[in-house]
């Protein structure tokens, strides 16, 4: 199962500025998270698939469309509920895409 | 399949495994040391950036111990363990703890006057030093920091040497298990199978024969291998270790008292330069309140600090501007929860869960607390909250704050010690190994590494580890 549009919505939502102009690796970020996910043990991998998924269908639930179609600006705002989300898996898979997406992309700038 | 033999098999080639393989190969056993991960030379990557973390830690990094709150840690996997990557800061072990280890598990032989000698070799063969130069301004404002607060600090030694080059700045080198303790094994005749999982022992009652193990191809693809032997060592690691030992048929006390020091991080900005390119390891830590509380430095690099900084990338890029006046400085508390490994149905992974005690939130609060405040007295201007979407904090009044901050829903927690999965000691209700690493219920298994230490020793635990393995070899050549 491909995630990796959804990854990248995460990368957007969480990193690209509104109206900002610092540019950000998106897709080499989207690709480096989506191969941790894919190092991640199995069963936190799948975990980590079935949230994804679950981001993805909670975005038709709340505006008729699934997370990675809708803007950014819309975007930003799936991902502020679930980070406010009273389940904890939720919003642990927030703070993951958010730290490590912060660390991968920093890591490439740096590197440029 | 291909079937190999030896005398001894050493599984797991961190401090525990390389002090194992290494002595028992200087006392003239035909010894395999069989490591999972691959074989890299010690700076094939640099420290703590992406490539290290896909290199030389198991599942890049992201493991987690199941709780609430979940508990992020960190396992090494590649020739040298996690030696290969860590900070190489070394603690002497604390006397008080070491007596109470030998009284509530019934260590015989134990204590600080016994594992003297030990450590003293331990120092002695792979090299311990203080830096030769000033330590980084981060480091300096955090001792000024705690001497403010009338606080004792002190310089951690690390396991690393220096040598100064011609234009008089000096190079650090770690004194990793790959540049120390394993070469000395193959010296002395061990032969090292990296990329070579052991997946289960064969029991014959309530001996190991041998065991099953894969080895990982150039093109991805395993190799099913049997290796037979007359003694098994395992010394995978705090996780790896009870996994494997459960997985081949031993349980008792095996895998239920997990202990880890739980760890929070925070930024504090200064209005003068903190932060340097070449920060490395920050050997500076508040000595107060050890071994409930460990309050320290930690790496500052500019992808590190992003981490700790909220925001999208131009609110991160403006924070970073003055990137030189930001550090990340944690407390790191000596965990009183427990925690357990299993292996995980049908996926067949470590599944390690963690029950963080009620009082570690106390203690990592009243050490934020703590640690906020000696910044402030070092001058700091802005110390950040650890929790997301909270205002930072201005000045030393605020600092109170921290103190009743972290709840188990809002905590972020990370661990790099993990210890205790199979405690020794005679005590038959709680230990899995006797005094010195023989598994009970089984001839001819012994564990010798971070596995063993009966709780969290409260401090960093390399050189215990290292220790209490030369202890525990040595009076098993002996016998
Ligand atoms: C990032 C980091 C920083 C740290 N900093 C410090 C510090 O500054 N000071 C300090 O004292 N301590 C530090 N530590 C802790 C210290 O490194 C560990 O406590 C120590 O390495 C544990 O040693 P060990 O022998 O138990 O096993 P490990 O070092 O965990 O090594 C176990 C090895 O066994 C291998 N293995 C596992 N399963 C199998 C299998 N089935 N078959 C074959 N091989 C297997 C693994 O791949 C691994 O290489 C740090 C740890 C980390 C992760």
């Amino acid at each position: 199962m491909r995630v990796d549009f959804i990854v990248q919505g995460l990368v957007e939502g969480l990193l690209v500025s509104s109206g900002g102009e610092a540019v950000i690796p998106v897709e080499q970020t989207t690709s480096i998270l989506v191969r941790k996910v894919d190092h991640m043990p199995r069963f936190m991998r799948f975990g980590m698939y079935v949230l994804l998924v679950l981001f993805d269908l909670y975005g038709v639930l709340r505006n008729g469309r699934r997370f990675r179609s809708q803007s950014v600006e819309q975007k930003r705002k799936r991902i502020e509920e679930w980070s406010r989300s009273p389940l904890g898996p939720c919003r642990d898979m927030v703070e993951f895409f958010r730290k490590m997406g912060t660390f991968v992309c920093w890591s490439l700038l740096e590197e440029e | 399949m291909r079937r190999l033999h030896c005398e001894v098999l050493v599984v797991g080639s961190g401090p525990g495994g390389s002090t194992s393989a290494w002595m028992y190969a200087e006392s003239g056993k035909d010894v395999m040391l069989v490591e999972e991960g691959r074989n890299l030379a010690v700076n094939s990557s640099e420290d703590h950036s992406l490539q290290q973390m896909d290199e030389k830690w198991r599942s890049g990094g992201v493991t987690a111990a199941l709780g609430s709150p979940k508990v992020t840690y960190i396992e090494g996997k590649c020739v040298g363990g996690a030696s290969e990557s860590n900070a190489g800061l070394y603690h002497p072990p604390l006397s008080d703890g070491l007596e109470a280890w030998a009284r509530d598990f019934q260590i015989a032989d134990f204590g600080a006057d016994e594992l003297a000698p030990h450590l003293a070799a331990v120092v002695q063969e792979i090299g311990v030093s203080k830096r030769p130069f000033a330590y980084s301004p981060a480091s300096q404002a955090l001792a000024c920091g705690s001497e403010a607060m009338g606080w004792k600090w002190t310089e951690i030694e690390r396991f690393w040497r220096y040598s100064q080059r011609d234009d008089g700045g000096w190079d650090g080198h770690r004194r990793s298990m790959s540049e120390t303790l394993i070469p000395k094994a193959i010296a002395a005749g061990c032969r090292l199978q990296s990329d070579t999982r052991v997946d289960r022992l064969l029991r014959r009652g309530g001996r190991a024969v041998g065991a099953i193990a894969f080895v990982r191809r150039e093109d991805g693809s395993e190799e099913k291998i049997q290796i037979d032997f007359e003694r098994v060592v395992v010394c995978a690691g705090a996780v790896q270790t009870p996994r494997l030992l459960r997985k081949s048929g031993w349980i008792h006390n095996i895998g239920n008292s997990l202990t880890m020091n739980p760890m929070v991080r925070i930024v504090a900005r200064f209005p003068e330069r903190v932060n340097v390119p070449s920060f490395g390891v920050p050997v500076v830590q508040i000595e107060e309140f050890k071994p409930t509380m460990t309050i320290g430095c930690s790496y500052s690099a500019p992808p590190h600090l992003a981490m700790w900084l909220e925001g999208a990338a131009d609110d991160v890029r403006r924070k970073l501007e003055d990137w030189h006046n930001l550090a990340v400085f944690y407390v790191k508390v000596c965990g009183r929860g427990r925690g357990s490994v299993r292996t995980m149905p049908i996926f067949g992974d470590s599944l390690v869960r963690y029950k963080t005690h009620a009082d570690d939130f106390a203690h990592l609060g009243e050490g934020l607390f703590r640690l906020a405040s000696a910044l402030f007295a070092a001058g700091a201007t802005e110390v950040h909250s650890p929790l997301p979407g909270m205002p930072h904090l201005k000045e030393s009044s605020q600092a109170e704050r921290l103190r009743r901050i972290l709840t188990p829903q809002n905590s972020s927690l990370s661990a790099i010690h993990l210890h205790s999965t199979v405690p020794m000691g005679e005590n038959p209700d709680v230990c899995a190994a006797d005094s010195h690493g023989r598994l009970f219920g089984a001839e001819n298994v012994t564990v010798n590494d971070s596995s063993l230490l009966p709780t969290s020793p409260g401090v960093n635990p390399q050189g215990t580890i290292l220790a209490i393995a030369r202890r525990n070899i040595l009076r098993i050549l002996d016998a």
